[in-house]
């Protein structure tokens, strides 16, 4: 099994600044690449303008991360590489963060394969909290995205906006085998809401879209 | 060989998209063997959001993403036809001998980014396609056409 205390030094949430402050957009991760990171694509939309990697200085995700300290650094990121049809974009930024883990896809992850997720869920709210979910695949499944149809796995878990980009890691091998994107929702969602709330995505079919897809992204 | 614009105008429109680099070529070539047109894929490319999926990033979206696609088209027969805006580096593309497709599509992408509000990376197979979608005729004549067709 992978010792994961470590991984709080390359996920961050992701951000844009404004004059008031920054907003929280989801989750990016270091990529094997010095200063190269990956999220989901809807998460950056078309525009790096004030984009940045938000983060606390943490060593492990074991510390107490402090919920009332609303201060944060932040480090501007470009666009490298954007691919809707897959959800997933690359970014950069001039920093010598990397982490050495094998990028792998959703092949490798058979059904009830155990997997651990960084993220930062409530985002939407202001919470910056990196948080760990451990969980498993619950199903293999294909889904289109604008005519193209791509990889990706059902978790059994319930996630929560500010997770898309998360990365989803084996347990057992730390390999990189999804990048989480959204939850089921029929028609996409957003019909309703209930105090901000689309009660159609409260419920453990988590969708992640395989992380092979990033390979030929940078 | 080198080439002018008007070389590359002259040769296979298809040309501007399969030097794209191979994740973003690659789902347009499986668009367009799904009988997609340039138009109907740049618009895809814009628009895509996987099915059924409510995504879970904690951002306001785009606004209608579709309107984009104009507002491109516009920005690139500028650049081509000489608009004031971009009369500077459109000479300097113009005059160079030995272009290539992807300089001219990273070039006209770098410009016109900050006009429409998104990142040149992100906006760089959009303005293959619509270069593509142009098909082989030169620039001049394509540029006395009537603006409305590109709409259409």
């Amino acid at each position: 099994m992978i010792d994961f205390s470590s991984f709080s030094r390359g996920i961050f949430a992701l951000g844009r600044n404004s004059p008031g402050g920054v907003q929280p957009l989801g989750t990016t991760f270091a990529l094997d690449k010095a200063g190269h990171f990956a999220t989901a694509s809807h998460v950056v939309g078309l525009d790096d303008t004030n984009l940045v990697l938000v983060f606390k200085q943490i060593q492990s995700i074991h510390d107490y991360q402090d919920t009332s300290d609303q201060s944060v650094q932040m480090l501007p990121v470009k666009i490298l590489a954007s691919d809707p049809f897959h959800d997933l974009a690359v970014l950069t930024a001039d920093t010598d963060v990397t982490m050495n883990l094998p990028i792998g896809g959703t092949d490798s992850a058979i059904v009830g394969t155990q997997v651990t997720s960084f993220g930062f869920p409530h985002a939407d709210h202001g919470r910056v909290v990196l948080t760990r979910q451990d969980t498993e695949i619950g199903a293999r499944i294909f889904i289109k995205s604008g005519g193209i149809k791509a990889k990706h796995v059902v978790l059994n878990t319930q996630a929560r906006p500010g997770q898309s980009g998360s990365p989803i890691y084996r347990k057992d091998n730390g390999q990189l085998v999804a990048v989480l994107v959204g939850s089921y929702a029929p028609g996409g969602g957003g019909g309703i809401s209930l105090a901000g709330v689309d009660p159609h995505t409260l419920h453990q079919t988590t969708h992640a879209v395989s992380a092979e897809y990033l390979r030929k992204m940078y | 060989m080198t080439m002018t614009i008007d070389d590359l105008f002259a040769d296979d429109p298809a040309q501007w998209v399969t030097q794209l680099p191979a994740y973003q070529s690659e789902s347009i070539a499986e668009l367009l063997n799904a009988g997609e047109t340039y138009d109907n894929i740049a618009l895809l490319w814009l628009t895509a959001t996987a099915q059924n999926t409510f995504g879970f990033s904690a951002s306001q979206p785009d606004g209608s993403r579709s309107t984009f696609l104009a507002s491109v088209k516009a920005e690139v027969r500028a650049y081509l036809c000489g608009n004031a805006k971009y009369k500077k580096e459109r000479d300097g593309l113009f005059g160079e001998k030995g272009v290539t497709r992807t300089y001219v599509v990273g070039a006209m992408a770098v410009c016109i980014a900050p006009y429409i509000g998104m990142a040149a990376p992100v906006l760089a197979p959009i303005i293959a396609l619509v270069l593509a979608s142009i098909g082989k005729i030169t620039v001049n004549a394509w540029c006395n056409i009537d603006e409305k067709a590109d709409a259409a």
